[in-house]
């Protein structure tokens, strides 16, 4: 299977997620999506990922740096630092993998601020780089034999799979239970120079 | 939550005359094994992959001491504090007091059926303490005041309309009864309480020894929002949820996400490993995870009875069990309903106070057919069953029943002397033997013997 099969696959996968997905071709393609896609949206209420390769991509996009964390000065977090992170309404993050067999993507940079924004904001879109796409779980398993090199990943790894969903009520799908009401993939089929 | 296990026959008796209930949950596990089926029609490897699931736990078990010994270890690697609980009345005291220590007020909650076993909330409430449950089935039954009905899909028995009047009446909300509109106004008043709490808890379905990570499935987003966002994230994590590592996990992802619902894989799959690290833009600044015993070491040493500690919580054999389907899940009285309860409440309570929930099975290993990681669950609920009539004997009618039973099998005459008097005396019990069914005029030892004549 070559890296066009795994995105067929992929793309096939999210979409029985009831997830959008999107071909760029070249950076001004990728510009053209993300405008469509934040078309009704106040830019302010827009915020990228604080990822080095979405640097190179020079979107015009602000980043999302969440201010110091809150210590023990008796502060309820509400009142400061997640305020800001309430307010956007459209999260833009990288992909490290995506596993073609079950529509997963997977957020293994711990540095950069993805693990919130990929998470609170209402629509989630996330930016995927075509060689970054594997087939299953286990060629990713497969990328930590001894598991140590996992660690260095950061402090929290996620696999995304489509929109937060709940059918806690008689069975009713509904999007957007408490994460992203909309997950759209964005695949990047050109060069970011990623590194590693 | 109250343990009312001792009532069993009454709250079975009470649901299998609440229609409303058992549409409810038999549409509902109908379509989580249809689904399940599907799923695993499309997973050429699952028969292998239950088997390997099975092996691991076996092994992961059988070496309990030193897995746990080395995941404390990794996890304490990665400054994470570790605590071992030897009950749920430990686990509940070193929560509640951390909580105090930091002067933490409000407290969100990802869905666990471990802390629901130690009745987690109600301890911190009594010290003053706010909880949120944050999944939504939690939230629906922790509003309403109960306990989960089943396990992947605690709020199952209620209808929509009474949900809408639920969040009316604890929420103050207008009357919506769209289960997206109902599903909204949970996420906006939740989504404050993340942002607000001090203290995030979460359970955990796997935690790995070598590297110390505890991994998290969901599909709402609310396990992440609870161990992202508040500055302390607790995890109560059961010992037997150990595995060696990554490779391990593998096999269980491929496989429980499909027992449960049949999804592919669940929305969320969070491997958590310690606090935000410095130069890290978001996570807890401080981490901690509850390892709690609450009676497994002693199921553990407990050869026969071990594999009850596999069990991963899928929820897999309530949606195939004919018992479930009829009662639901709050007729088991406890956390854990379906065959799995029947089986694990019983040891985890003590067989004097469950001595009905093994017998609510019909053995027909329905159950056994479904569980991901081969539980032998009607053989090991007919070990239990052989032990509570070793230690309190039959009952008495049942008892003489089965002497008169036996004498009347000692030979073919009084066999037949018996079957005679029988099909007599139904004539005068009606009611005694339900409707249809009739002893006949002649059993099949007379009708080969008249056909040989």
């Amino acid at each position: 299977m070559d890296k066009t099969d795994r995105l067929d696959r992929l793309e096939l996968e999210l979409k029985a997620l009831q997830a959008r997905t999107f071909r760029a071709g070249d950076p001004a393609a990728l510009k053209e999506i993300l405008l469509s896609l934040c078309r009704d949206c106040p830019p302010e209420a827009i915020a990228r990922e604080d990822r080095p390769w979405l640097e190179k991509l020079d979107l015009d996009i602000p980043v999302y740096k969440p201010p110091v964390y809150m210590t023990a000065d008796g502060l309820h977090p509400g009142n400061g630092p997640w305020k800001p992170l309430r307010d956007i309404t459209v999260g833009i993050t990288g992909v490290d993998y995506a596993l073609a067999e079950t529509g997963t993507l997977v957020l293994a940079s711990g540095r950069s601020g993805g693990r919130g924004l990929s998470l609170a904001p209402r629509h989630h879109i996330a930016l995927l780089p075509l060689e970054r796409i594997l087939l299953s779980l286990d060629q990713f398993l497969d990328l930590y034999p001894e598991g140590e090199n996992f660690l260095s990943q950061g402090s929290a790894v996620t696999f995304i799979s489509g929109a937060s969903r709940t059918a806690d009520i008689e069975l009713n799908l509904v999007l957007g239970a408490h994460g992203p009401k909309e997950l759209s993939v964005i695949t990047l089929c050109f060069p970011v120079g990623i590194a590693g | 939550m109250n343990i009312r296990t001792e009532q069993f026959k009454k709250q079975a008796a009470l649901a299998l005359k609440d229609k409303t209930m058992q549409e409810a949950i038999s549409r509902a596990s109908r379509r989580f094994s249809q689904n399940r089926t599907k799923a695993f029609g499309e997973l050429p490897e699952a028969e292998a992959l239950r088997t390997r699931a099975h092996e691991i736990k076996a092994e992961a078990i059988e070496h309990l001491d030193a897995t746990l010994e080395e995941f404390t270890a990794s996890a304490q690697k990665l400054g994470i504090i570790v605590h071992r609980s030897a009950d749920g009345v430990d686990a509940c005291r070193y929560i509640g007091d951390l909580a105090q220590s930091k002067g933490i007020e409000m407290v969100v909650k990802g869905k666990s059926m471990t802390t629901e076993e130690i009745d987690l909330n109600r301890h911190l409430e009594a010290s003053g303490i706010q909880v949120w449950e944050t999944d939504l089935g939690e939230f629906i039954i922790q509003l309403a005041g109960e306990g989960p009905s089943h396990i992947i899909a605690p709020a199952l028995h209620k209808t929509q309309q009474q949900v809408a009047a639920l969040f009316t009446e604890k929420l103050g909300v207008p009357y919506y009864e769209d289960p997206e509109k109902l599903t909204m106004v949970a996420r906006e008043f939740l989504r404050d309480k993340y942002f607000q709490a001090g203290l995030g808890i979460s359970g955990a379905n796997f935690a790995l020894a070598r590297t110390g990570t505890i991994v998290i499935l969901e599909n709402e987003g609310n396990a992440r929002f609870s161990t992202t966002f508040p500055r302390v994230h607790v995890a109560v994590v059961g010992i037997e949820k150990v595995i060696p590592g990554l490779r391990e996990l593998g096999v269980f992802l491929k496989l429980l996400a499909r027992s449960a619902t049949g999804q592919k894989s669940s929305t969320y799959v969070s491997l958590i490993q310690g606090p935000r690290r410095p130069g890290e833009l978001d996570g807890p600044e401080e981490m901690h995870i509850v390892l709690l015993d609450n009676g497994r070491s002693r199921i553990r040493q407990d050869v026969e009875m071990r594999p009850s500690l596999y069990c991963l919580r899928c929820g897999a054999c309530l949606n195939v069990c004919p018992v479930y389907q009829r009662i639901g899940g709050h007729a088991y009285g406890w956390v854990y309903s379906g065959p799995i309860g029947s089986l694990v409440t019983p040891q985890f309570l003590g067989i004097q106070r469950a001595k009905y929930l093994p017998m609510a099975s019909t053995l027909c290993r329905a159950c056994a057919e479904v569980c991901p990681v081969r539980i032998p669950l009607p053989d090991l609920l007919l070990t239990l069953r052989r032990r509570i009539v070793e230690q309190h004997g039959l009952p008495w009618l049942e008892r003489k029943m089965m002497e008169i039973w036996g004498a009347c099998q000692t030979s073919p005459g009084s066999y037949q002397a018996a079957f005679g008097l029988a099909r007599i005396g139904q004539e005068f019990t009606p009611g005694f033997l339900p409707a249809g069914v009739q002893l006949p005029e002649k059993n099949f030892h007379r009708i080969w013997k008249d056909g040989q004549d």
